[in-house]
């Protein structure tokens, strides 16, 4: 009975150890990731000058790669975004959704993050609010138009749209132990842009 | 008195890494931003927003570039957000002599129209809110009034640019030619705004919500409940 007794209390050490290993790499990765993905995108500078933004070139970026940087300038974040949504690219900042537009294009542009670590601001956040997204190409202005709050099987904040949108999507309740049950998406419309190639 | 020791070498310590970390500190600050500090006479609009007389605060956007065209506004001293709004670079062959923010007046109201900063070529435009350059579009065009024709004797001028045949069916049922310029420049502009959104959408776009939840909050409380658990197990046994 007292050896059971041991290789249990040893288990349960040993699974407690690696939770909370795996649970402080996250955190750490989330804060790290952010630090590197804006020496990589610092590195290549957005530039501003004056091209219609039809005139722009596509912007590619590879899988985990900084492309742009997020403002929101009343909540005083900014945020590096990186290409890809699978758990690597989230760890390290807010995702772009392959398959949607690029900021600044014509289209559903749709920014995903975790609510515990680089989305929790958007608890903050309110109608009017602007955002501004910072790529190579140039920089634009969008402004929040709505937020609201939905099921995960609700889909329609990903799909494509003929004017320049972009959707920041976490998840809801912003405090919640475990995986929350809905999603809170915030959806914002161009507003203003200064475009050119880098 | 081993404490004071302590302290001093400590105080010591802190003063070397301040030395060494403040010479780093200053070649990393990186470019310098634009700031203007403004006491607005009016009520100004900008985007939405309205800003109400009173002392605000204009500040560039940093970017790594520092060339960054997007002007954040700021009231209560700097403290409080407004509003942020891009801005178009305006480029002067003399240096600016002093600091000028300068005001678009329309009708009763005022937009932002340039700022221009002490010793320098360059400055800031506000682009006009569309609305504004609609009404002063209105204003500049020149404005048809719809009159009744009669068979009373007409002047020469107008009998020479309407022909005779249409003349019976003109007052209400031919479209003016307002109206025609008005429907005929979506019709080219529709495949200019739809084009971009397909190719930008030419990727199979996402079907299912992402994951967003890092979990990393319940890892460590389920780690330490574990631990706790093993440890509490490790003492009983």
């Amino acid at each position: 009975m007292r050896k059971l007794f041991t290789v249990v209390s040893l288990l349960l050490l040993a699974a407690g150890a690696v939770l909370l290993f795996q649970g402080a790499r996250i955190y750490l990765e989330s804060r790290r990731g952010q630090s590197e993905a804006s020496r990589q995108f610092e590195d290549e500078g957005p530039t501003t000058r004056a091209v219609p933004r039809s005139k722009l070139p596509r912007l590619r970026p590879l899988e985990g790669e900084a492309f742009a940087k997020l403002s929101i300038p009343r909540l005083d974040t900014e945020l590096y975004v990186v290409e890809g949504d699978d758990s690597a690219d989230l760890r390290r900042g807010p995702g772009h959704l392959p398959g949607t537009a690029m900021p600044g294009d014509d289209g559903n542009c749709v920014i995903a993050a975790h609510r515990d670590t680089h989305f929790r601001v958007l608890k903050d956040i309110r109608k009017g609010d602007d955002i501004i997204v910072q790529t190579n190409r140039g920089q634009f202005l969008y402004r929040v138009a709505s937020t609201q709050i939905v099921q995960p099987t609700n889909t329609a904040a990903l799909k494509p749209t003929q004017d320049a949108e972009l959707k920041l999507i976490t998840c809801y309740p912003f405090y919640y132990v475990g995986s929350a049950p809905k999603r809170f998406v915030v959806e914002a419309q161009l507003a203003g842009s200064v475009s050119g190639p880098s | 008195m081993k404490s004071k020791y302590f302290s001093s070498g400590a105080a010591a310590l802190a003063l070397g890494a301040a030395l060494w970390v403040a010479p780093g500190k200053v070649q990393g600050q990186g470019p310098l931003y634009d700031r203007v500090n403004v006491n607005l006479p009016y009520t100004v609009t900008i985007g939405d927003k309205v800003l109400q007389p009173g002392e605000y605060v204009i500040q560039q956007l940093n970017s790594a570039s520092g060339d960054s065209r997007v002007l954040l506004i700021y009231g209560d001293n700097g403290m409080k957000f407004e509003t942020s709004a891009m801005t178009i670079p305006c480029l002067d062959t003399n240096t600016a002599r002093d600091t000028r923010v300068m005001l678009h007046h329309f009708g009763n109201d005022f937009y932002f129209d340039k700022v221009w900063i002490q010793g320098k070529d360059y400055g800031y435009e506000f682009p006009l809110p569309n609305s504004v350059k609609q009404r002063e579009k209105e204003e500049m065009q020149p404005v048809s009034v719809a009159a009744t024709y009669s068979s009373t004797p007409a002047p020469a001028e107008t009998a020479t640019t309407v022909p005779k045949t249409t003349e019976a069916a003109q007052p209400p049922a031919t479209v003016p030619p307002a109206t025609q310029q008005e429907t005929t420049p979506p019709a080219t502009q529709a495949p200019q705004t739809i084009a971009p959104a397909t190719e930008a959408n030419r990727e199979a776009p996402p079907t299912t919500m992402p994951k967003t939840s890092a979990d990393w909050v319940m890892m460590l409380l389920g780690g330490g409940t574990l631990s706790g658990l093993g440890l509490a197990l490790r003492r009983r046994s």
